[in-house]
């Protein structure tokens, strides 16, 4: 036999126990933090896209460079009022809530339009977007019951 | 170097001396879920993601590297629930996970380097690992693969045969391998 499979076992250490805190830490909060490293990666978007440095960003949000810091390693844990700040610097929207966003747009006087029209990739831009499209509709059908 | 029991008889992992935590730690805690290292490593190497393979991400360095972060988050997942089935006599297990590394190893029996991929479809991760028994693997390296082979991918290229090789050693070393059967 190749490999000794015993003697594997007598030479594995166990993980430390800040690794086993990691893991752990990892497993029970999975959700949230990958959430907050893709938000993170959309300040770190804007911030290149913008040549902005984390300083004038911590001045735009009214917070401190050690918060913005926090903010872009992706592993706050960051509550709903900062969400919303971070939005209206970035002018992107970073948290939705699809059922909202649906029924905000499915009027009842107009034409029921593909549910694919209804889709928001872009945040505030598509918001726009699709109002525009809802005024559009609205004066063809004006124009066709005159 | 040293050994240490990620999943008890499942995943083990090797640290090396000059890391302070072992490689699946590494991967998992400290690059491929950790934001900075991640947009770094994308806008320090614009040329791969305009490529043939990854040019669909548009040479976006938060793009890929949230498809990493994604992914790594997904197969850590895949492969404790892989641990579980191969505990518990289910499919899919381990072995269905890795696959045999080619090319310079493709003519060892005994001594198998293999590879595992992350879940998504186009995936960058790699975990580099060998082959102890049925179900049983050494993770020895992973990393992020920008190119269609190791050898035109940055860090791997340098990394991943030089440590199977310098593990292989290692565990020769410790009497882990019979010399005598490489």
């Amino acid at each position: 036999m190749a490999f000794n499979l015993n003697r594997l076992k007598e030479v594995a250490k166990q993980p430390s126990e800040k690794e086993r805190e990691e893991a752990r830490f990892r497993d029970e909060n999975r959700d949230w933090l990958l959430k907050s490293a893709l938000i993170a990666l959309e300040i770190h978007r804007y911030l290149r896209l913008n040549g902005m440095t984390q300083s004038q960003l911590a001045e735009k949000l009214g917070i401190s460079p050690a918060m913005v810091t926090k903010l872009l390693s992706g592993k706050e844990n960051l509550s709903l009022k900062t969400i919303c700040g971070i939005e209206r610097v970035i002018q992107f929207e970073l948290l939705k809530v699809p059922s909202y966003e649906k029924g905000v747009y499915m009027r009842c006087d107009l034409p029921k339009m593909p549910e694919d029209n209804l889709v928001f990739e872009g945040g505030n831009q598509n918001f726009c977007k699709v109002i525009k499209m809802n005024k559009e509709i609205e004066s063809k059908k004006r124009a066709m019951a005159v | 170097m040293d050994v240490f029991a990620i999943i008890p008889d499942r995943i083990y992992s090797i640290k090396y001396d000059e890391e302070d935590t072992a490689e699946y730690n590494r991967l998992f805690e400290e690059e491929w879920t950790d934001v900075e290292f991640l947009t770094n490593f994308f806008q320090s190497h614009p040329e791969y993601t305009e490529n043939e393979f990854w040019g669909f991400l548009g040479n976006d360095p938060e793009k890929a590297a949230a498809r990493v972060l994604k992914d790594a988050h997904m197969l850590e997942l895949h492969l404790r629930e892989l641990a579980k089935n191969s505990d518990n006599g289910k499919l899919p297990d381990l072995e269905d996970y890795f696959k045999p590394l080619n090319g310079k190893y493709g003519y060892d029996i005994e001594y198998i380097p293999v590879k595992g991929y992350g879940v998504l479809e186009s995936t960058f991760l790699r975990l580099y690992a060998i082959r102890f028994t049925e179900n049983c693997y050494l993770i020895v390296y992973g990393g992020i693969k920008l190119n269609s082979s190791i050898q035109n991918s940055p860090d791997l290229q340098d990394n991943v045969f030089r440590k199977i090789d310098k593990v292989k050693q290692f565990l020769v070393d410790e009497s882990i391998i019979d010399k005598d059967d490489i």
